[in-house]
């Protein structure tokens, strides 16, 4: 049986998604037989997949992952069985969106089904609710964020929908390149959102050695069209290499590892920040970033503190609790310290404190954390610091951060006024601000705030704030709560009553709040382990990073609250009889404040009135953060780049590489064979010229060889005639001109020695890489010809005297 | 697998029968197996012969040779100065018998029509071809005369002795698909001539090997053979390329391609193959179209030759690779 070609070489037309008309069109190349179509289907899904982890830096944990991979699955799967059922695209269009409404049904919406499996209108309505949430969040959560229902919602949405594109692009289009790049917008889209990471290898790798393993499992002719249309006329440009496009494939891994981290802008913030309208400019939200800390695996000391007694290590506060639900603050505006901290606001009787800390890893943070209310500052890295008296937070001179080994010494006046003053101070907000909820906070939080003063008769802000917190230090602790934050969550978190220190001092500011006592939530540390009990020495890691509430009593300052009842007991529990307790709830109970300050003596450090919070310098955090934000989108551009380049290397190498695949026509192993001679033989210097046939160019190379070579010329030749100009090609041909390649090839190397072999084959790949360029570029000659070279004498020939 | 067309033969049974006529041609034409092949080529590709060459090198033998060899009608016209266009065209005459006029047919109405010393006679009478070369009628006091098939004129003449010869007009030349030369024959083959010399007229007793009918089919085998687009342009290429060559006045016509398109398919039939790669239109550039290209004065001053420009030519111009759109060349 002859395979019946086209007139010549076909080229396939470009899009190959309705077949030819013809009764008999040629059987595709592409995902065919020869491919095991199972094979491509799991480099799919790995691609898919690869393409999916970075939406581990957008999401706090990995609960997100299985319903995004179940959608990929899904999808992928769905259309890979439609189209192996013979529908047609848009019926298996239909198909995947019936999957996905299923899907989505059971995943979301399980509750609205009819007899559990029944779609409802109020599942749709659930949805349209559902999809607006998350569309609101994504507007309102910064990254990473939690992974809500409407969140994933919409990331399970796009995600089916891409990878039910690339199974489409892979199997019916025979392009798996195009496929690659569709794969890569949801690649690079968390890592644009997401905050900085210093290993990019990890994102990158994986995709890499996913798209590498489609493409090769792949290899149809898909690069095989792309070949004629870079490598020019040649068709001889259109072979592909498993073996070699392997190698290239590893050559741009590892330099796409190697050199990631060479890149200007690596390992800053990210382009664009997927956050709320509001507030703080830093990368991430404080709040959130302690869960990522409380469960972070690096248990390293992030500060090692030398202090009298055990404090907090307050990094900020946050002092707005909005419609987005969150916690957060309007931004931080540092005014350049000389020693003497201003105050925030009039304290009372305090403790007066001493704190060293030397820093070890805080991984280029921004704010320097520092017990409250500091009074001086001194020590090394002092001199950068700046003050923001509005939420009392220590900052530093835009561009600098805290780097290991930076030491400093805060000088702090602990507010510890005792009960009968507090009992006497009215908490009020001086303008409102501080008091201020939304109107959809869950109306059963103040309910249960109520419920807990009234039941605990506490009259006064402050007893009212010590019955709150005695009731939420009853609860559990974990942090592998349900949720985040938000209205829902906090409504769960009180019907749960497990939770974490963020939703602890969430919950109970915002029921103070809704009580009309001004509250807020402060960041930052618990006092840390103590290690060295002479030195009085204390390591802060990660785990230690927490979150407290502050109540503002006018007169005496902000007095520190403490509702988490946490796991690990380092914290500083206040009570009625001591405010500034010196001992964590661990080392069991509180002991008596030492060394109060009489509030007379420190009267002159008081300033009378709260400062002024409309004055707003530009924030040395936000412009660090701002041009850290650039820099991050030059990375993810160069991210981008680098990972386009690689697939581009990888595509171009198998294109220009040539070599033995078994998805190739005969027509193609045919040519691709004399290619492997024509390498060879460039590799020896010996080219063949454009108007040489390939029968004269092969029996020049045999000349070259030594052995029975000339059969060989003369055998590959004849199939390398018959595959370009022929109507048919025998069968046998491919097998015979490939073993005829072989036979030549060993006898052209036989006179060469060992050593420079592998010189030939590189200079040969060489020679055939710049062929294949000058071709492109060159016109058939035959135009004029420069005078001189006609009349330049030639030999005499006498005419027509035979000379043939 | 081979190509079968319609009235046509395998491929491989004409080249077994192309063979059995070399074969029996090169019996009396020893050791010129090339320019024999080449001259049934033009047999098969309907093309028509010069044979140019040095007295006494056996043209008129090669063209007798091939004629005996097919057994069909043959007509040889020595062409002097004094022959006229009716002798060769025919004539009409009356007959007394019947009253009425008669066509006489001319030397021309023959299968092979063996022209010899064509450049002898004068450009009138050379000029009397031009219709039956090219159209394969012959048109005489407005009644026109279908000729058989096959149709082919091998004519001879000497390129040395240019005295008192008319040189072919450049549209006669043109209608020859191809020119040979035969040249001087090699040692052996000129002793073994003088061996087998003097037994009797060889050429006499040639056996016909094949008869029209058949070399009719066989042409009809070599215009169904399979041109791929690549080398079809590559043949427009090589012809395109001759009129642009600086050294050319006069390059190569359209009918050149055609009749280079039409050779390389008989060239490869021959073969035994029924597709035509580059090799075959290579073979063929110089018979071809040497004889049609004219030199610009100062080339020829230089000494250079028709033949200079071809292999020029065909060591320059690139053999397309691939099907598909080309950018035009060679304008």
């Amino acid at each position: 049986m002859s395979t019946t070609l086209e007139p010549a070489p076909a080229r396939r037309p470009p899009s190959a998604a309705a077949p030819p008309p013809d009764p008999a069109p040629p059987p595709r190349a592409a995902p065919s037989s020869d491919t095991p179509q199972v094979l491509t289907l799991l480099a799919t899904l790995a691609l898919l997949a690869a393409a999916c982890l970075p939406l581990t830096r957008v999401f706090v944990g990995l609960a997100f992952l299985a319903p995004v991979f179940a959608a990929v699955l899904l999808s992928a799967g769905l259309s890979y069985g439609a189209r192996r059922y013979g529908l047609d695209p848009v019926t298996s269009l239909c198909v995947s969106v019936g999957g996905w409404v299923v899907f989505c049904s059971f995943a979301f919406f399980a509750d609205t089904l009819a007899l559990e499996v029944l779609p409802t209108p109020a599942t749709a309505e659930g949805a349209v609710a559902l999809w607006q949430r998350g569309l609101e969040l994504m507007r309102l959560r910064p990254a990473p964020a939690f992974a809500e229902a409407g969140l994933i919602f919409i990331t399970v949405t796009g995600v089916w929908a891409i990878a039910h594109a690339v199974e489409g692009m892979v199997g019916r289009l025979a392009a798996p390149l195009k496929a690659t790049v569709m794969a890569l917008v949801l690649w690079v889209v968390p890592l644009t959102l997401a905050p900085g990471a210093t290993a990019a290898w990890r994102w990158t790798v994986p995709f890499l050695v996913a798209a590498t393993a489609l493409l090769l499992a792949f290899a149809g002719d898909d690069l095989g069209r792309w070949g004629t249309w870079v490598g020019g006329r040649s068709r001889r440009g259109a072979a592909t290499l498993l073996p070699g496009g392997s190698v290239i494939a590893l050559v741009a891994i590892v330099a796409g590892t190697g050199l990631a981290g060479f890149l200007p802008g690596f390992g800053q913030p990210p382009w664009y920040e997927l956050r709320g309208s509001s507030g703080t400019t830093l990368t991430s939200n404080p709040i959130v970033d302690i869960r990522t800390r409380l469960v972070a695996q690096d248990t390293g000391p992030v500060m090692r503190v030398r202090s009298d007694r055990p404090v907090y290590l307050r990094v900020t506060s946050l002092d707005v609790y909005g419609e987005n639900e969150e916690w957060t603050n309007q931004g931080i505006d540092g005014a350049p310290l000389d020693g003497d901290v201003p105050f925030e606001v009039g304290i009372g009787p305090a403790a007066q404190v001493n704190v060293d800390v030397e820093v070890a890893n805080l991984s280029q943070a921004v704010l320097v954390p520092a017990p409250y209310q500091a009074l001086t500052v001194s020590g090394e890295a002092a001199g950068a610091f700046q003050y923001d008296p509005s939420l009392s937070t220590m900052t530093l001179d835009q561009g600098t951060t805290l780097e290991a080994g930076d030491t400093y010494t805060v000088s702090a006046a602990l507010p510890s006024p005792d009960a009968e003053q507090l009992d006497a101070a009215q908490s009020f907000s001086l303008d409102g601000a501080l008091t201020q909820l939304p109107a959809n906070v869950p109306p059963a939080v103040p309910a249960l705030a109520r419920q807990i003063v009234d039941q605990a008769g506490a009259a006064t802000p402050f007893r009212q704030a010590l019955a709150i917190q005695e009731e939420l230090r009853s609860w559990e602790y974990s942090t592998e709560p349900p949720q985040g934050h938000s209205g829902q969550a906090m409504e769960a978190f009180i019907s749960n009553r497990i939770g974490y220190c963020e939703q602890y001092a969430g919950t109970m500011a915002v029921m103070l709040r809704s009580l009309n006592i001004p509250a807020r939530v402060a960041v930052g540390y618990t006092p840390g382990e103590l290690v060295d009990p002479e030195d009085r020495a204390y390591v802060v890691t990660n785990a230690n990073a927490h979150a407290w509430v502050e109540v503002l009593f006018p007169g005496l300052g902000w007095v520190t609250f403490e509702p988490t009842p946490r796991s690990d007991g380092n914290v500083l529990v206040p009570s009625a009889a001591n405010l500034a307790p010196s001992i964590t709830a661990a080392q069991g109970g509180v002991d008596d404040p030492e060394r109060l300050i009489p509030g007379e003596e420190r009267a002159d450090l008081v300033p009378e009135d709260p400062l002024d919070r409309t004055n707003t310098a530009p924030s040395p955090a936000a412009d660090a953060a701002g041009s850290g934000g650039r820099n991050g989108a030059a990375r993810a551009l160069l991210l981008t780049g680098l990972a386009l380049l690689g697939i581009a290397v990888l595509a171009g190498g198998m294109v220009a590489a040539g070599g033995r695949n078994r998805t190739l026509s005969p027509v193609q192993r045919v040519l691709h064979a004399r290619t492997q001679t024509e390498r060879i033989g460039r590799g020896l210097g010996v080219a063949p010229a454009e108007s040489e046939t390939d029968h004269e160019y092969l029996h020049r190379l045999a000349r070259r060889s030594s052995g029975e070579c000339w059969q060989a010329a003369g055998a590959l030749a004849e199939a390398a005639a018959r595959a370009r100009y022929a109507t048919a090609l025998p069968p046998e041909s491919a097998a015979t001109s490939e073993d005829a390649a072989e036979r030549l090839g060993r006898g052209l190397l036989a006179g060469v020695p060992a050593w420079q072999r592998p010189l030939v084959r590189v200079r040969g790949a060489l020679g055939m890489a710049v062929a294949g360029l000058s071709r492109r570029r060159s016109q058939p000659s035959g135009s004029a010809s420069p005078a001189a070279r006609i009349l330049r004498r030639r030999a005499p020939r006498r005419p027509g005297i035979a000379d043939r | 697998m081979a190509t079968k067309p319609e009235d046509g033969v395998s491929v491989q049974a004409l080249a077994d029968s192309f063979a059995g006529i070399a074969a029996n041609v090169e019996t009396v034409l020893e050791g010129k197996s090339e320019v024999v092949r080449l001259a049934l080529v033009a047999l098969l590709a309907e093309g028509h012969l010069l044979i140019e060459d040095v007295p006494g090198v056996g043209k008129t033998l090669l063209a007798k040779a091939i004629g005996r060899s097919i057994a069909c009608s043959v007509r040889r016209v020595q062409f002097t100065p004094d022959l006229l266009p009716s002798d060769i065209t025919g004539v009409t005459v009356y007959n007394q018998e019947h009253g009425d006029f008669e066509f006489k047919p001319g030397a021309v109405f023959a299968n092979i029509v063996l022209g010899d010393e064509i450049n002898r006679a004068g450009p009138k009478t050379q000029s009397a071809l031009l219709e039956s070369m090219e159209e394969r009628t012959v048109s005489v006091d407005g009644t026109t005369h279908e000729l058989g098939v096959p149709f082919m004129v091998i004519a001879t003449q000497n390129p040395i002795e240019l005295e008192g010869t008319y040189p072919l007009p450049e549209a006669q030349r043109d209608r020859f698909m191809m020119r040979l030369s035969i040249g001087y024959p090699g040692v052996e083959a000129e002793m073994e001539m003088l061996e087998v010399h003097g037994r009797g007229d060889r050429v006499a007793s040639l056996q016909p090997v094949a008869d029209a009918q058949e070399i009719a089919a066989l042409v009809e085998t070599v215009k169904g053979l399979h041109a791929a687009q690549p080398l079809r342009r590559y043949i427009v290429d090589l012809v395109r390329a001759t009129r642009t060559h600086a050294a050319v006045e006069l390059g190569g016509s359209p009918r050149a391609c055609l009749a280079l398109l039409r050779a390389s398919r008989a060239y490869a039939a021959a073969q035994g193959r029924d597709f035509v790669i580059p090799d075959d239109v290579k073979t063929l550039v110089q018979p071809l179209l040497a004889h049609r290209l004219i030199l610009t004065p100062e080339a020829q001053m230089s000494d250079q030759h028709p033949a200079d420009v071809l292999d020029e030519l065909l060591g320059s111009v690139p053999i397309p690779a691939e099907s598909g759109p080309q950018p035009r060349a060679g304008t």
